[in-house]
């Protein structure tokens, strides 16, 4: 069988994985601080078909060896960690990170887990918590009495009373990796911590490189829609490019099938 | 009855006659299948089947042309072209990919067979934010170690392993001029000249390298290729590394895509060739052998 059949179904699929990276980033364009992902693909073996060769006599040159490739295949769905931008909500419990960091997450399992996503909540129990009810960073007690939340850019917070009277309540800590796109994520906005990304380093806001909070703000989606267009309409041509080189395989086997008579 | 190998003059309308009956051009006999031809007259003339080749007539051997085989290397030269421009394709995407280019070289008189160079022309640069993706904005090799030794790669989407080594997509170590990158969790800066710096201070530098011009490097898979006997570090006022990009693959598609279409015309031609040959084997196989 002529292999570049082999060669551009490889081709074929990964055209396919990168059009499935990019509708998960355009279902995503108006997630809380989603990331958008791109796939990345190496070529796979290559097979010598013919050793490097002496042309001629001994003061001729040497003709390279010839080597095909077969293919394609994914090498890694790389995270891009740009900013993305910012947007006012005007809700004292919505933090944006401008910068680097993680917001550090408790899971119910004891495990920490790290997002960008700063829509908060007060629980039940009067902790501060994510939209989805894991428990901010240590604990974060806010008092019942409470009329206003106010969050510094370095993380302080303090809590207002009805009274009038300001209290300093706890401050948010942030992590920050050297690698974030090496973070797995885990759904629901959060990210855990890998030998990729390598340890979190935990900081106050506006410390060493870790960015500030800005209150009333949420980050949003980094996907560019344009972007991910351009990179549809991309994919796209890259399938049918690879379907044509399935094609004229097809054709020349069909064509040496003929010469039998 | 008289018989020249090699006329002067390939119009002559002279003609072989065999047993006065049957007839191919001189041309033809000449150019496509003379050597089937000849030989099969000897063989008939040395059963008595007709009359005996002109003394001065001499069936060359091996015979320099021979349709066929010539037409079956084309096919076979077409068949690898296609192979490579479909791999060609299938790395459309894939970051620092250097494409192939398919050329044909005359084994010996007739016979083309397939030579192939990369391409090493660089691809399009593409900014992706990411501290520890490096591009090269010039001629060079990043080195990275492998099992069987040192290879390079242009560039590429770098990370830390479990032990803090700057290591590739796949765990390959990445080498400075002291061997593997050790990093600590810090943000990393990569300068031009290939420096990676933690808090303002040097760690290593990235060993860049470049293969003599006109040697081509063997390929590897995983877009590595394996380093010439000959190496040499690039001169420092020619290397540009970009900390934050990643090069694009160089694969021009449209450039594929004519390719193809022209290699599936010339396949076809060169089947016609072989069906044309073999109809003329044919006919000397059935008319010529006809008995008086």
């Amino acid at each position: 069988m002529n292999p570049a059949l082999r060669t551009a179904a490889t081709g074929m699929a990964a055209q396919q994985t990168r059009t499935e990276v990019i509708a998960n980033n355009l279902a995503n364009v108006n997630t809380t601080a989603f990331k958008r992902s791109r796939a990345q693909f190496e070529d796979l073996l290559y097979q010598t078909m013919q050793g490097p060769s002496v042309l001629g006599g001994p003061d001729t040159s040497t003709a390279p060896s010839v080597q095909v490739g077969r293919g394609t295949r994914l090498a890694a769905v790389q995270r891009l960690q740009s900013q993305g931008p910012l947007e006012e909500t005007q809700r004292s419990l919505d933090v944006a990170i401008d910068g680097e960091g993680f917001f550090q997450v408790q899971l119910p399992n004891g495990n920490t887990a790290y997002t960008r996503d700063g829509s908060f909540q007060i629980s039940d129990q009067g902790v501060l918590v994510t939209s989805d009810g894991y428990q901010v960073g240590n604990g974060i007690k806010v008092p019942s009495d409470v009329a206003d939340i106010g969050i510094s850019p370095t993380g302080i917070v303090t809590a207002t009373n009805t009274g009038g009277q300001s209290v300093e309540i706890g401050r948010i800590e942030l992590a920050r990796f050297v690698n974030p796109s090496g973070l797995t994520a885990l759904g629901q906005n959060l990210y855990s911590e890998t030998p990729a990304s390598g340890e979190a380093t935990v900081g106050y806001p506006q410390d060493d490189g870790i960015g500030r909070l800005i209150q009333g703000h949420l980050e949003g989606s980094n996907v560019e829609i344009v972007q991910e267009m351009v990179d549809m309409i991309s994919a796209q041509r890259a399938y049918e490019l690879n379907s044509k080189a399935v094609k004229t395989a097809e054709d020349m086997s069909d064509v040496a099938t003929q010469m039998v008579r | 009855m008289i018989m020249r190998r090699r006329p002067a003059n390939p119009s002559t309308s002279a003609r072989f006659a065999v047993g006065g009956a049957q007839a191919v051009s001189e041309a033809e006999a000449r150019n496509i299948a003379s050597y089937n031809a000849l030989r099969l007259w000897r063989t008939l003339a040395d059963n008595g089947m007709c009359t005996a080749l002109a003394d001065d007539v001499q069936i060359p051997l091996p015979m320099p042309i021979d349709g066929l085989s010539s037409a079956a290397s084309a096919l076979r030269y077409f068949e690898r072209k296609q192979e490579v421009l479909a791999n060609n394709l299938a790395n459309v995407s894939t970051d620092g990919f250097k494409q192939q280019r398919v050329f044909a070289r005359l084994m010996d008189s007739a016979r083309p067979a397939a030579d192939a160079t990369s391409d090493m022309s660089g691809g399009a640069l593409r900014q992706t934010g990411s501290p520890l993706d490096v591009a090269l904005d010039t001629d060079g090799f990043i080195v990275v170690s492998t099992a069987t030794g040192e290879r390079y790669r242009r560039g590429g989407s770098l990370r830390m392993d479990l032990t803090h080594r700057l290591v590739d997509e796949s765990g390959r170590p990445v080498l400075g001029r002291k061997g593997p990158i050790v990093l600590d969790d810090s943000p990393v800066e990569i300068s031009t000249t290939g420096e990676v710096r933690q808090h303002d201070t040097v760690i290593d530098q990235l060993r860049i390298e470049r293969a003599p011009a006109g040697t081509s490097l063997d390929r590897e898979g995983s877009t590595l290729f394996v380093p010439p006997t000959k190496r040499e570090p690039a001169a420092p006022d020619a290397v540009h590394v970009k900390q934050g990009f990643l090069e694009d693959s160089n694969v021009n598609s449209t450039g594929a895509l004519v390719d193809m279409i022209a290699v599936q015309r010339a396949y076809a031609s060169a089947q016609k060739a072989i069906i044309e040959i073999d109809a003329v084997h044919e006919t000397a196989a059935t008319e010529l052998a006809k008995p008086l």
